[in-house]
Order: C-alpha cells, then structure tokens, then sequence
C-alpha cells in the first residue's frame, strides 16, 4: 500500500452477460481513477453500463455475468485477487452502495430499525447502543422523528423517507468509498435537493470518496470532481467536471450537453441526439459511429483509444487522436 | 395501541369466518347425506326387518320429522358439544364418547404426517434451492413431481409391500395408541403418516424451492450484501425468512389434504382413528355418526388454518 495510490483505480473492466445465444457485454473496457474524498460523476443513457459497472465493482453481479479486469485495485491492494470472502469483508464497511429503489432495498418483514442495528453490528460498533447511534444518523440525513421511522416497516415509509433511511444505513458503515446508483431518480425535485445536500454534507464530514451515477448533468456539474461519460459500455471521455461540461470533446457528450441544455431552456428547441440509444455496438470501429454527426470513414474501421487533448481531460474519439 | 386494537378486530373477524363456515359444512353434511341412497333402519335392522320395525326405528330417531327440525335439533345440541348416540354402528352408545377415543389416534397421525412433510420440506427444498440447477436440486424437484401424482391410497400399498411385507421394518397393520405407548405410537404409525405426508412433502418442497429462489434475486438480498453481511446471515434473514410466507401460506391450504388422507390411509393401515369410523358410520348410514366426525373434521380443519393465518400475519406485517 503506498501513500501515491489512487483510493480505486480500476482498469479495463468488462462486464458480460451471457444471453440465450447471445452475449450482452455491458461494460467494455472502463478505466478510472478515484481519489481519496472526491467524488467521480459516471454519466450516460440508461443501458449504457453505469450500473453495471458499480455492481462489477462491488462483485454484485449475477452468476451468469463474467467480469475481468486487467486491474481493480482499492488502496493499492488488488481486489481481483481476493477470495470471495476476503471481498465480502470489505463491502459496507470500505466500499458501499445506495441503490436506485429505496422501496425493495429494505426486506418488508423487518423494521427499519431492524436493518440499522445490524448495520450497526456488521461494522462491528456498539449493539448496546445502537438505537442512540442509528437515531443520530436518521437525524443527520433529515430525519425528524427517528424514533418512528426506527420502528416502522418499510411498507409504512414514503419513498423520500426509505431513501433517507438507506442512504442513513450505508453511512452507518462508515465506507472510504460509495458507490450511488441514481440515488434520486425515483424522488420528487425538492427531496432530491435535500438528498444531494446531505449526501454532500456527510462526504465534506467523513472525506468518503463517491462514484455518483446518473443520468442528469446538472447533478453531476453540481457534485462531481470529475466525470466519465458513458456510451455502449464504454467511457467516452473523462475529465475534471468542468471541462467535460464546458468544453466536451466526444461528439456524444457534445449532443448529451446540448440536449440537457434544450430541456432547461423551456423556449429552447429540443435537441436530440440522431438514432435510438442501447442498440447493439458495431464490431468494428467506433460504437457512436451511427449517430455521430462528424461521421468518418475510418470511425467505422478503426476502434478508437483514449486520447488526453489537456491535462486529466481525454476522450476515445478519432478527431483527437494524432 | 391502535395498531394492536384493529389487530384484535381482525382476529375477531376470522374468528367469526371460522365459526360461520363450520355452519355452513355442518349444514352441507347434513343435508347431503339426507339427500343421498340408503336408509339407517335398513343399515341398522337388516332386509328383512319387518314394517313395524321399520317404523319403530324411524319413530325412535324422529326421522320422520321436517328435516329443518331435525338439523335444528341437531345443531342445538353440537353446540352444546351433545351429538347424540349412534344409530347404527355402535347403536344407543355417546357418539362424544366414540369420537374421544378415536380422535387422539387421528389426531397423533395427522400431526405426525405434517411433521413428517414439513421436515422433509423445509431440508428438500433448502438444499434444492441452494443447489440450484445441479444434480440434487434435479433429484429433489423429480422427487416432488413424483411425490404429487402419487395416490395415497396407492403410496400406502406400495410402503407396505416394500417397507413393511418386504423389509419388514414396520407392521404393515394396526396401530398402538399413543396413550398406551408413544414409541409404538411413532413405530407403528410411521408408514400410514408418511403415505400422507408425501404428497403434501412434495408440495411444500415446491413451493419453498420456487419461493427461495424467487426471493433470491429481490433487491434487498443484494442490498444486504453490498452492506457485507455474510452469505448465512443474507440467507436466514433475507431470504429464508421471507420464502416462509408463501410456504406457511401453502401448508394452511394443503391441510385439508390431511382430511382426506386420513379417511383412506387410516382404513388401509388399520388405524382405529376418526377417519375409518367416519367411513364405516357413512357405510351404514349412521347419520349423526357422520355429521358429528365431519365436524370435528372440519373443527381442525379450520383450527388449523386459523393458526396458519395468525403466524402469515405475524411473518409479513404488510399482511397483519
């Protein structure tokens, strides 16, 4: 472990899934960096592998998925040649997750508190007083009546609320690095706010390093250090969030970017990016080669490799590749 | 509080259920067996009782009354838990008394045969979900197959032939009470609980496999082990402990299965139980022989139901 290494640094991940007769490969070759407190956006339609590559990470796909890697190292330390259970050690307590569906994230036989106590117990805190600790924690996610919420049933909470009350059960871990999944996406735009906020709030607080996926930049302009835009399993371009918002590289992000910005424009003219998302990529060449606008012929011969244009700021894309 | 009050009025309510449906069945027994062949004073006196026999036979048993007063009469007494005495089979003798000393025997074979089906259920169908797709979950699912096509009628045969006649581990008839031995009572009722317990094993079996399995891919289970809850603390209290629901559920439907099977196997076995007296009191017509055991049949029936909804409610809190 020395002192220079990257929190996680993954390389060349691949996740497939093996279909009736077909194989689905939803992650191709994503590389990333992220550093101890920051938080890395992971950016792209739905379909283009974002999830996927959360749960390859955390080792949650399921059996008839294969993932590889050339490296996915955590501290230095490679993950991929841990056992299993060696793994499993470190999932909550070093790198954790907040799923997407707050609702079937909690079993329905169990009350909240239930989950939290054992959340507790799983890092390996103090059972006794667990209900002291977990009633802190559900009012530093904006919980106002912990005590209730602790008894409930999941069934008995809104989606806001359940929200809170996981994102309050994977801060109970204490993990170096979070992986969230789309946090907000089933939430109203105030209570996503609020969410945002205090996941912001807990990061400054504890220094936990987030790999925040979604699909809306304004949020990831909003809370990320860095982002890697997605397309067919790939990543497209990577850089500090500025750069990639303010001057994209890949056509892809470029259509992505000004079609955010049409739709917050209410008088603006909704852009749209050419052909349908989520297709399956060519064997050849670029996967963006069919809706890209800047189209050449060596886009659908030649694959092309991640080019740095400035510091930290690269795409895969052959209109910056020398 | 308020909780805990609409819970007690829910109890309430499936209390009333299971006293409104023993009405009912009392009332379908009754009327059906009224409806059908035969007649008591033929099944009591023989062919060749003469008209005046007959009659004062009828006249004893106050046959020839409206049939509403009959069931009124009837129904007044089982209430107060009188049934009567038996017309035919045992003639002139406390059908409380006959039904209290077949019903234990019934009873010990009908919960031994759950017992059987639930311990063979809950070890088959652990295993043949955890095993998913490989030889065991094969040989286990094949089993159940093979388990709910079987007959019991026809299992009880095949057991005695094999297990009794041609291995001769058990008696392949009778049975000792368990008030006289419980030993003997497991011994000698081993192979009549286990023809009834098959089926219902088998049942369970499929239900617990398809709910473990199912439960498997819910998205709390992936929760709990991207907190790094170990694979035996996902599986008791997330998936396990879910899939019991629908399985507690199947075993309160499949109870009735009891019923049946015990009617059959207990004639087929010789058990001296509820079930072959209820089939000889049918033989004979001996009317409020058959009404009293259909009730008591249809008692437990709904008891235990009735217990099976009150664990289901305490399982899922969305249901309680």
């Amino acid at each position: 472990m020395s002192a220079a290494a990257p929190l996680l640094e993954v390389s060349n991940l691949c996740a497939t899934f093996a279909g009736a007769g077909r194989e689905v490969r939803a992650v191709r070759g994503a590389s990333f960096t992220i550093e101890v407190g920051q938080t890395l956006g992971l950016i792209g339609e739905s379909g283009s592998g974002k999830t996927v590559t959360g749960l390859a990470i955390l080792r949650l796909l399921p059996a008839h998925a294969s993932v590889s890697a050339d490296r996915i190292a955590y501290r230095g330390e490679n993950l991929a040649a841990m056992s299993d259970d060696e793994f499993r050690r470190l999932r909550g307590v070093e790198l954790g997750m907040i799923f997407q569906d707050p609702a079937g994230s909690f079993n329905p036989a169990k009350r909240i508190g239930w989950h939290l106590r054992e959340a507790i117990r799983r890092r390996g805190g103090e059972v006794e007083r667990w209900e002291a600790e977990a009633g802190d924690m559900l009012r530093e996610v904006g919980i106002r009546m912990p005590q209730r919420v602790l008894g409930a049933y999941p069934h008995q909470l809104s989606g806001g609320m359940l929200q809170r009350a996981l994102i309050a059960m994977v801060f109970l871990l204490r993990p170096a690095l979070i992986i969230a999944d789309e946090p907000t996406t089933n939430l109203d735009n105030l209570v996503e706010r609020q969410i945002l906020a205090l996941i912001r709030a807990h990061q400054a607080k504890v220094g936990a390093a987030i790999l925040f996926v979604t699909h809306d930049l304004g949020i990831a302009g909003a809370l990320c250090d860095r982002i890697a835009v997605m397309y067919a399993g790939e990543i497209v371009e990577i850089g500090p969030a500025a750069a990639v918002l303010e001057r994209p590289l890949h056509p892809y992000a470029q259509g992505l970017l000004a079609t955010s910005r049409s739709l917050e424009r209410a008088d603006a003219e909704l852009h749209e990016l050419p052909g349908e998302p989520g297709g399956v990529p060519p064997e050849q060449g670029c996967a963006f080669a069919p809706r890209c606008i800047h189209v050449m012929a060596a886009c659908r011969e030649r694959h092309p490799a991640m080019t740095e244009v400035e510091p930290g700021h690269g795409a895969r894309c052959l209109l910056h590749e020398r | 509080m308020g909780a805990f009050a609409s819970g007690l009025t829910r109890t309430a309510q499936r209390f009333g259920g299971v006293v409104l449906i023993a009405l009912l069945g009392a009332a379908a027994v009754f009327f059906a067996l009224r409806a059908g062949q035969g007649d008591p004073a033929l099944a009591a006196l023989g062919d060749q009782a003469t008209p005046e026999a007959v009659a004062a036979f009828r006249a004893r048993w106050r046959l020839d009354d409206p049939l509403a007063l009959q069931f009124g009469r009837w129904l007044a007494g089982a209430a107060t838990g009188d049934f009567g005495a038996s017309m035919v089979i045992a003639s002139g003798e406390p059908i409380a008394q006959l039904i209290a000393s077949r019903l234990p025997n019934t009873l010990f074979i009908g919960a031994y045969a759950l017992a059987l089906a639930i311990s063979i259920s809950l070890t088959a169908g652990v295993v043949a979900a955890l095993r998913h797709g490989r030889f065991v979950d094969g040989a286990a699912t094949s089993a159940a197959v093979l388990g709910i096509s079987m007959p019991d009628f026809w299992l009880s045969y095949v057991l005695i032939y094999a297990l009794a006649l041609g291995l001769g581990l058990f008696p392949s008839y009778g049975f000792t009470a368990p008030s006289a031995s419980f030993a003997g009572a497991l011994y000698s009722g081993f192979l009549p609980a286990l023809a009834i317990a098959a089926p219902m094993a088998a049942a369970f079996t499929r239900m617990l496999r398809t709910a473990l399995l199912e439960t498997l891919h819910r998205d709390h289970v992936r929760v709990a082990r991207s907190l790094g809850h170990g694979e035996r603390f996902v599986f008791v209290h997330h998936v396990f402990r879910n899939a019991l629901i629908p399985y507690v559920t199947v075993i309160g439907l499949q109870v009735r299965y009891l019923l049946g099977g015990t009617v059959v196997v207990e004639r087929i076995f010789g058990v001296n139980g509820l079930g072959s007296l209820m089939v000889d009191a049918a033989f004979a017509r001996d009317y409020p022989l058959v009404q009293a055991c259909a009730l008591v049949f249809l008692v437990c029936v709904l008891i235990v139901n009735f217990a099976v909804d009150l664990v289901c409610a305490q399982l899922d809190p969305r249901r309680a």
